[in-house]
């Protein structure tokens, strides 16, 4: 594919529109504002860099998000992310909108993702909650779009069955699932 | 701005692009409102001058 390099106003343009999804799907991942927040200074800094290998007309967001998410795999790797999930603060960001029937506390729902494998809780977040195509999530996972399809199934299996069940962790236990996290992550993580 | 939802991708699938069956599961719109609250939230300070330095950079 031929490369037409985006004069820098279009991009900079292009990549402050994507921000804000960019700190959505960094808190989804990580589960705490400060370190998401900390990400996306990260993923911003690594696109400015890249900017010259972004194909105009192509999607910005799924190019971001992939400089996002193999930031945030190879900084969990280096310990620099891994920290303990932030209750307190997720209780207080994350309330309901006003007017809004929400029978499932965004707080327990944040705690229960938290839980899935990352695989999966990235696939559904890309998906479920970001809106990406399961060939787009495929392509920013470096993935096959049948993996992120099971992925996708058997993360919303999990998360189902624990929201029904009863089993979402509750306040202060959270963090037990950070290293079964971990162990996910050394399992699927690229090697630098 | 940014990637669009690709309609007709599962046609004729019973799976969904929000990660649900043909019953979207309880946490599905938790799910996208979660994700859509940090969208809507103003940009802390350090990422806005962030981007007003690459303005620069660029200049």
């Amino acid at each position: 594919m031929s490369k037409v390099e985006a004069q820098p106003p279009d991009f900079k343009r292009e990549l402050t529109q994507v921000v804000p999804h960019l700190r959505a799907f960094a808190r989804g991942l990580c589960g705490r504002p400060d370190l998401a927040d900390d990400l996306v200074q990260d993923t911003l800094l690594r696109a400015w860099a890249a900017r010259d290998r972004f194909v105009p007309g192509t999607s910005i967001r799924a190019w971001t998000f992939t400089i996002l998410r193999n930031a945030w795999f190879t900084e969990m790797r280096r310990n620099r992310f891994r920290a303990d999930y932030d209750e307190t603060v997720a209780d207080r960001i994350l309330t309901s909108p006003a007017g809004q029937e929400a029978p499932l506390h965004l707080a327990d729902l944040s705690r229960a993702l938290m839980e899935l494998p990352a695989e999966r809780r990235e696939a559904l977040l890309l998906v479920g909650a970001g809106g990406f195509s399961y060939e787009e999530a495929a392509a920013i996972c470096g993935c096959a779009v049948g993996t992120i399809k099971s992925r996708v199934g058997r993360g919303r299996a999990q998360l189902t069955a624990m929201i029904e069940e009863g089993r979402i962790p509750t306040r202060g236990n959270a963090s037990e699932s950070s290293q079964a996290l971990m162990a996910e992550l050394d399992r699927i993580t690229p090697k630098d | 701005m940014g990637a669009k939802p690709e309609a007709g991708h599962e046609t004729g699938d019973t799976e969904r692009k929000d990660g649900g069956m043909d019953e979207a599961p309880p946490w599905a719109a938790p799910l996208r409102d979660m994700y859509q609250q940090v969208v809507e939230e103003p940009l802390p300070d350090f990422l806005s001058d962030l981007l007003s330095r690459l303005d620069r950079d660029a200049e």
